[in-house]
């Protein structure tokens, strides 16, 4: 096939066949959406957008200009989101390049693309590089300045693919927060898969329109080793923390730690493995948690040997180190104020836990029994056959509990989260005011663990 | 004395009485509630705003537009008829893409109307914060100012005005991606609440972090009368999203610490409603010129 002029009815079946390949590919580029708000409905705000283009031409349109009008129109009504309303001025001033014609030739349409960009341009008040703005000016520009005339669309579509794929490829180069993010722009991914639907056309690949969702290209995503890499060996703050119980393990990572070392109380960790970890993960600032008394000199013996800014925060227990976490902004400027944050609430906590006494013992005026759960702070505070009741008991021993607002619990090996809720749901009663949340720690020697702040 | 017109939109959060003592119009966006569309009035006329809210306590999902172009036409076009110009002050272009719409729109109807001016202004704040320069822009062109003079001069303090504002969940926010800061941020931790300023650049910021829910207010109200600059020749402005009592008690914890001239409460609209939630409660003060810029836009 070799089509060397268009007129309305012709576009017109190129532009539905465009959107068709855009609608399959929507949740791709509402999944590439990052920039300027990350709300994930860029491929669906465009397809809207060029629906409305469509619903609002007729198909019988001859005439390439009042199909033009017409389609122009039905985009700008439609237009929604920034992606939207970009997408509706490039109709805009591409429909522009229309006027006066009844057909046009493939030279009408490069200069027509180059109105369509200058019109989007105009549209935004602060254009940003690196989005859909810069592949359609970049396609528009390399299809003029550096190819001899088309001779038919079919050529110049498939140049206009492969130009806007390498611009597209470029976009995450051009803006930072692509490249933080290890994504392409999504509106330029969006205006590829309208032009790649119109080439398909071009070559007799109509689509039908109910074609189920396509997966994502690879190529549109960097891989998550790569992202991580990059993000590693720019890190600024790292915070390496002891923890033990795979549960308490698995939970100082997903909040952001970044190395965890296996530690505890029977188990104590050496300042070699501080040291090793302090290389791996490679930051300009370290902050420790050692999370337990017994650990804190080790670590600040660690923090010595180490040629580097390491910082230890005192965390004598994991809901110390929990406290501290869940304060931390690393958006802060210097370490010394992310420390500041994260030790802002620590003299509050509370560290409370439920475990079994191993030997009968009369201490701090409590009766301890073998076997029974005994509730302790840093003293012992409790006693029962009962856990329920032993938690209880202990609560309230707690100096100014009243004034405690947020109970964290973290159970242990052998308590289901239904335990911890129902344990919750009691205390709830005897502290109508508190918040209380659940973790699994799965620690060996605490059936819970309570940070109380 | 100046006639020109004064146009906000959705975000504005005036009660029609306001609008009416200042004479300000407003370009409505649309929220969207189970797949219908409509438009976000400011008299609750379609939806009460408990209503509107119980919608969301009760997990119905609420969408936001921007102001669609017709919208732009039609409210421009009227007072350009008229032979009035028109100054619009927008929602933050951070929060929502409207005001490069009503540039563009500005622009054709500059050339068809070339004896008219059209002035559009990103307020770079919403809610009550865009309130307060709506209400300048109104006061200064009581006093006869012509509309550039008013428009450069809302231009030049926009960053003046500060905004302290904590929400009950970050679940609304973090769904439509309207608050910066990184993700380790708001991992899973319990009774944590955030403190969100309007940035710079006009993004919602969580600045600090707030732990326990009976620390808020007191915490809140510190900040916000530190903030205010000459407090006893200022309204102090405070919104919320359903949640009158809090306000209330915010109001009384600053007026504890600082003295304000007055108060204006109202409630917080559908369209910023929809992204903080019920429960969010937000102050705005004048003071210094913000500089604070949020992590990724």
């Amino acid at each position: 096939m070799s089509t060397a002029s268009l007129n309305g009815e012709a576009l017109l079946s190129l532009f539905t066949n465009g959107y068709r390949n855009l609608k399959q590919n929507a949740e791709t580029v509402d999944a590439l959406n990052v920039f300027p708000i990350p709300d994930g409905d860029t491929g669906k705000n465009m397809s809207m957008t060029w629906l409305g283009g469509l619903e609002n031409s007729s198909t019988e349109e001859v005439s390439i200009e009042k199909m033009a009008k017409a389609f122009s129109k039905g985009t700008l009504l439609a237009a929604r989101g920034n992606s939207g309303v970009i997408l509706s001025q490039f109709v805009r001033g591409l429909m522009n390049g229309m006027k006066g014609h009844e057909s046009i030739t493939p030279e009408d349409f490069v200069l027509a693309m180059e109105s369509g960009y200058t019109k989007a341009y105009s549209a935004v008040s602060v254009p940003t590089e690196g989005t859909m703005l810069t592949v359609m000016r970049e396609t528009a520009d390399s299809l003029k300045n550096n190819y001899d005339p088309f001779a038919d669309f079919e050529l110049l579509f498939d140049e206009a693919v492969k130009e806007m794929k390498k611009s597209l490829m470029n976009t995450p180069n051009l803006l930072a927060c692509l490249k933080e993010a290890g994504v392409v722009d999504s509106g330029g991914a969006g205006l590829l898969y309208l032009f790649e639907g119109m080439q398909m056309a071009l070559h007799g690949e109509m689509l039908d329109g109910n074609e189920q969702s396509k997966e994502a290209p690879e190529e549109f995503f960097t891989p998550d080793s790569i992202r991580k890499a990059m993000k590693k060996s720019h890190a600024k703050y790292a915070v390496v923390a002891a923890a033990s119980g795979t549960g308490m393990i698995e939970y100082f990572k997903s909040v952001g730690v970044s190395a965890v070392i296996d530690g505890g109380q029977t188990n104590n960790p050496s300042a070699k493995a501080f040291v090793d970890a302090f290389y791996a993960v490679d930051a300009d600032h370290i902050i420790v948690l050692p999370n337990d008394g017994n650990i804190v000199l080790t670590a600040k013996q660690a923090a010595k040997i180490f040629d580097g800014d390491v910082h230890v925060i005192e965390t004598k227990s994991m809901a110390e180190g929990y406290s501290a976490m869940s304060m931390a902004d690393f958006s802060l400027p210097t370490v010394e104020e992310v420390i500041e944050e994260m030790t802002y609430y620590l003299p509050n906590v509370t560290t409370a836990y439920i475990t079994t006494a191993t030997r009968d013992a009369q201490i701090n005026g409590v009766d301890v029994k073998e076997g029974a759960y005994v509730g302790l702070t840093d003293d012992i505070l409790s006693c029962s056959s009962d856990i329920t009741e032993a938690t209880i008991k202990m609560f309230a021993a707690i100096p100014e509990i009243e004034d405690k607002q947020v109970t964290c619990i973290f159970y242990g090996k052998g308590i289901s989260k239904e335990d911890a809720i129902a344990m919750g749901d009691t205390l709830q009663k005897a502290y109508p005011l508190m918040e209380f949340g659940y973790i699994e720690g799965s620690m060996e020697v605490y059936s819970y663990m309570f940070a109380i702040e | 004395m100046s006639n020109f017109a004064i146009l906000a939109d959705s975000t504005v959060d005036l009660t029609p009485d306001y609008l009416e003592k200042y004479d300000v119009d407003y370009a409505p966006m649309n929220y969207t509630i189970e797949d219908k569309e409509y438009p976000a009035l400011l008299d609750w006329s379609i939806h009460s705003s408990k209503q509107f809210y119980d919608f969301m306590r009760n997990g119905v999902i609420i969408k936001t537009t921007q102001v669609p172009v017709n919208v732009y036409e039609e409210k421009f076009e009227q007072y350009l008829k008229e032979g009035r110009d028109v100054l619009y002050i927008s929602c933050s272009s951070a929060l929502s893409g409207s005001i490069h719409t009503a540039t563009t729109v500005a622009k054709d109807l500059m050339e068809k109307y070339p004896d008219r001016t059209i002035r559009c202004v990103d307020s770079l704040i919403s809610s009550l914060g865009q309130a307060s320069l709506v209400i300048e822009a109104s006061n200064e062109r009581a006093a006869g100012k012509d509309i550039n003079e008013v428009a450069d001069h809302i231009e030049a303090i926009r960053l003046t005005r500060n905004q302290f504002a904590t929400v009950d969940s970050l679940e609304y926010l973090k769904r439509c991606g309207r608050v910066s800061a990184a993700s380790a941020f708001f991992g899973n931790f319990f009774g944590i609440h955030p403190l969100i300023i309007s940035d710079k650049i006009g993004q919602n910021y969580a600045i600090r972090k707030i732990k326990g829910a009976r620390n808020v207010i007191p915490e809140l109200a510190e900040e916000t009368a530190k903030a205010a600059i000459n407090p006893e020749e200022q309204t102090l402005y405070i919104s919320h999203a359903d949640s009158e009592d809090q306000a209330i008690a915010l109001r009384d914890a600053i007026f504890e610490k600082a003295k304000f001239k007055d108060c204006y409460i109202s409630t917080i609209g559908p369209i910023v409603g929809a992204s903080v939630g019920p429960g969010t409660i937000i102050a705005f003060v004048i003071g210094n010129e913000v500089t604070i810029q949020g992590g990724a836009s």
